[in-house]
């Protein structure tokens, strides 16, 4: 249940870049190369699912938490490996609900509407 | 072939650097990703918490917690008083590693015996926390006095 929650909200977060990189690029292909640049390569380094984040300089840290999957990773291995402990997963879906928020709001922000 | 591969490479980076988008993607990102990746990507593990949890009164005791005080692979050290707070520290991620120490620690040392200690590693973190324990085997043995052999454990609750 937990974890169908905190899945949704991560789901929440990638269609509101996935909305946001598209209504601020103007073709596919480019469309195609931020995705793999802001989504794919940050959600596998800075994530701490391979590498450690504590190790890295700090400017690296900084950026590791605007990246949505810092976060559903870290709930993801307490919720398999530890358990249900909610000093853990309140934080990280705190942090997934912003940024699906702050992503949701930018889209609406930068979607141009118009009559052809 | 290569004459047209020379072709097609002269015709389409003009072509994709006539964008202003795809000039920054295309032209742009190697270079910034390479500086990042370039500090990021390590196997090190350093800047982490771990806790201590010294049941034990003498000297030895001391001198081993001193020595991971001293290091550069964790940043705060946290003080446990007693065994009931050592699940606490690895559950909610205030720590990575518990170095638990024995009451008899010392005594054994002092009778000329083999001294454990007891460290409980966050099973979350698997690969920080087995490096950690790479680090940690050398810095327990001790040339003055005789103790090593540090047991470890991978912490992890039974699933409710």
């Amino acid at each position: 249940m937990l974890l169908t929650l905190v899945s949704v909200v991560f789901m929440l977060c990638a269609l509101g870049q996935g909305l946001l990189i598209s209504t601020l690029t103007r073709n596919q292909l480019v469309a195609a190369q931020v995705s793999v640049l802001s989504a794919f390569l940050p959600a596998f380094y800075f994530s701490n699912f391979v590498f450690e984040v504590d190790s890295m300089p700090w400017p690296l840290q900084l950026v590791s938490y605007v990246i949505p999957a810092r976060y559903f990773v870290s709930t993801l291995q307490t919720l398999f490996l530890a358990g249900d402990i909610w000093s853990v997963i309140l934080p990280d879906l705190f942090g997934l609900t912003v940024i699906a928020a702050v992503l949701f709001m930018l889209t609406a922000l930068t979607t141009k509407t118009r009559l052809e | 072939m290569w004459r047209r591969t020379l072709s097609l490479i002269v015709k389409e980076l003009p072509a994709s650097a006539r964008d202003r988008q795809t000039r920054w993607v295309v032209l742009f990102s190697p270079p910034f990703l390479l500086l990042i990746y370039a500090f990021a990507i390590t196997q090190e593990v350093k800047n982490v918490s771990m806790a201590v949890l010294n049941r034990d009164t003498g000297l030895e005791s001391r001198e081993l917690v001193s020595r991971f005080e001293g290091s550069k692979t964790f940043k705060h050290i946290l003080y446990l008083k007693d065994v009931s707070e050592i699940s606490a520290v690895i559950n909610s991620k205030a720590a990575i590693m518990v170095l638990h120490i024995g009451p008899d620690f010392s005594r054994r040392i002092a009778a000329r015996q083999d001294a454990e200690v007891q460290v409980v590693l966050d099973g979350r973190r698997s690969n920080a926390a087995q490096i950690l324990l790479g680090y940690t085997a050398p810095s327990s043995s001790c040339s003055c006095c005789r103790f090593s052999r540090s047991r470890s454990l991978l912490a992890r609750q039974p699933r409710r």
